[in-house]
């Protein structure tokens, strides 16, 4: 390239400082509204496909296979129709299937808390920055983001949220002793407390602590004795609401552990027979449960997203040819206004394709600027929405 | 340089305007003032001149060589070598310094011809001898009238031309000025062993030149004959 022709293109944009500022913030912006979209979808796909892809198959309730996915990968919703601990004792008695159950219903200062069992935590390969798994009753564990946001940490408690404050006989708050708090994974998980299915359990109300009936307590009116000679308690009599060394022993459910609910069920099957082998059993659309890829679904919705991306791209194509357009009115404006410049650098000697390529390395410049400019902010921005994305997904 | 017009004939399409030179001689170093009234035409002789427009009929030759035998580049090429323009409103670049400015013909030459050397000498003699060793860093908007006239004088010089072409160069200028311009115009044709050809409406610039033509008196005799040194 001529370094006159380049130092004369640099000297004129420069001189035009607010000339060019504008033309470059608008051709910036131009790029980066599409380039950005591109590279979001890009990520959200990425992230999304990547924890489904972690998840060969998934158990719940037939119905929505998306807000199955949503709700046991994401940790997003909160499915109204549930299994049971039954069901998921059925898939793990089969051969060459390891099932993690898993029950979402409850949250925590707004973030999700999940019960499940410490296997979660090997088959998602999730490791510890300080402290370990729960235990007992009453433990939970802390996601990085969460940990950090809250500023808890191994020894802490966090307070589940009350379910309906307006329902004063529904479940109560639970308050849980932080033991673990898992190393940073840039997934959903982050962002989730992880107790023991029954802690979740009591947390619903399904099992509870409290003081046991005595003679006093009978007396002062706590305690009745039904009709058919059961001894119940009133609504004086209330639930421990943490659970300590102390009052561990009096807590109790009263239902079969096999009937007790879970929301999903995250399965890993040994082998693609294994695999087949449920997916077959469980393809009647009569029977009330389902196992579902995630990746399908994943899949579908991505091609939804996608559909609404093409539509964006066109939406930003129509947009570029207007930019183009108005764009292309300053250039013809610019060389009139700049006719009689053109005019001296004749006189002077320059040809007309050299001052063509004159002019072309001015816009060329300031193209290139704007799109490194627009590259670097897709860059800049998709680094600051991954934290976003993460607690998204 | 020498220049030899025969029989020229040029009109502007379009225009009723036409100008007719039947025989114009300029000697090699000579200088010549071209006076006349308005649009009578004195432009668009240097025009013709710089090889930037070709007579419709005639010839002009700049040291024996025809114009019109030229192609567009070569006289572009033999333009940028050989013709220095001077402009009645300077035609300064607002976006170059005066620096910049001065080197715009040698740039547009690609800086090829003549040597980077020989240019950055040749530069500061100019600017020495033209006294606006301080401007060069200063905008357009920094310089006075006059100093920018003596910036357009340095660029039309910058390549060493052998013909210097100069529209109307005092026109902006005060009275002291003018003459101070005109002189320096003179001498640095002198200087440059260069032809020079200037056209102003102003008698006191004219009297300072040894040969001038009154294209006004020529162009409603529908006739041009002269020969000058």
């Amino acid at each position: 390239m001529n370094r006159h022709l380049l130092y004369l293109a640099m000297r004129y944009l420069m001189h035009h400082r607010r000339r060019t500022f504008l033309l470059w913030l608008g051709l910036s912006i131009t790029c980066l509204l599409p380039l950005g979209v591109h590279h979001l979808t890009k990520m959200f796909e990425a992230r999304l496909r990547s924890r489904a892809e972690q998840t060969p198959l998934l158990l719940g309730v037939r119905g929505n296979d998306y807000d199955l996915v949503l709700h046991a990968l994401y940790f997003r919703n909160v499915l109204t129709e549930r299994l049971s601990m039954g069901d998921w004792n059925q898939i793990n008695q089969r051969e060459g299937i390891l099932a993690i159950p898993l029950c979402h219903t409850f949250r925590a200062r707004s973030y999700p808390v999940i019960g499940t069992t410490i296997d979660y935590f090997d088959l998602r390969q999730l490791s510890f920055a300080s402290g370990h798994s729960f235990t007992e009753l009453g433990q939970c564990v802390l996601g990085a983001t969460l940990a950090e946001s809250l500023g808890l940490g191994v020894g802490d408690t966090l307070m589940s949220d009350p379910e309906n404050v307006f329902d004063l006989a529904g479940s109560y708050p639970l308050k849980c002793r932080i033991v673990g708090v898992l190393a940073p994974t840039a997934s959903v998980d982050d962002s989730a407390v992880f107790v023991d299915l029954k802690t979740q359990w009591i947390m619903e109300g399904l099992g509870h602590g409290h003081d046991a009936a005595t003679p006093e307590s009978m007396a002062s009116g706590e305690w009745t004795t039904s009709q058919e000679g059961d001894i119940v308690a009133t609504a004086a009599v209330l639930p421990y609401l943490e659970i300590t060394q102390a009052n561990a022993a009096d807590f109790h459910f009263h239902q079969a552990t096999d009937d007790l609910p879970i929301s999903a069920v995250l399965i890993w099957p040994s082998s693609v027979m294994a695999s087949t082998l449920l997916l077959g059993d469980y393809q009647d659309p009569s029977q009330p449960l389902q196992v579902i890829r995630p990746t399908e679904v994943v899949d579908s919705m991505m091609a939804w997203v996608l559909r609404v991306r093409s539509f964006l791209d066109w939406n930003y194509f129509l947009v570029a040819l207007a930019v183009g357009s108005f764009l292309l009115l300053i250039v013809l404006l610019s060389l009139k206004l700049r006719e009689e410049e053109c005019g001296i650098l004749r006189d002077l000697g320059g040809s007309r394709s050299w001052i063509f390529r004159l002019m072309l390395l001015e816009w060329g410049a300031l193209l290139l600027a704007s799109g490194l400019v627009a590259f670097g902010m897709v860059r800049v921005l998709g680094f600051l929405l991954q934290h976003w994305l993460e607690r998204f997904l | 340089m020498d220049i030899h017009i025969n029989k020229l004939y040029f009109g502007w399409p379009a225009s009723t305007f036409s100008l007719e030179i039947p025989h114009l001689k300029v000697a090699s170093e000579d200088s010549l003032a071209v006076v006349g009234a308005s649009g009578c035409g004195k432009t668009t002789f240097l025009r013709l001149l710089a090889g930037l427009i070709l007579p419709d009929v005639g010839e002009i030759f700049l040291n024996g060589q025809d114009l019109k035998n030229l192609s567009e580049t070569q006289r572009r090429e033999f333009r940028q070598r050989h013709i220095g323009f001077i402009y009645q409103d300077f035609r300064l670049m607002d976006y170059l310094n005066m620096k910049d400015n001065i080197l715009l013909p040698w740039r547009l030459a690609r800086g090829r011809d003549p040597k980077d050397t020989l240019v950055r000498d040749r530069l500061y003699r100019l600017i020495e001898s033209l006294g606006i060793s301080h401007l060069m860093n200063r905008t357009l908007d920094q310089v006075s009238s006059g100093e920018r006239q003596r910036v357009a004088i340095a660029r039309a010089l910058i390549m060493g031309p052998s013909l210097l072409l100069a529209d109307e160069p005092t026109g902006n200028l005060d009275p002291e000025n003018k003459l101070m311009v005109c002189k320096l115009l003179q001498d640095k044709a002198q200087e440059y062993g260069a032809t020079l050809i200037l056209v102003t409406h102003d008698q006191a610039i004219v009297d300072r030149f040894s040969h001038s033509v009154d294209f006004g008196t020529f162009q409603s005799n529908r006739t041009m004959e002269k020969e000058v040194g």
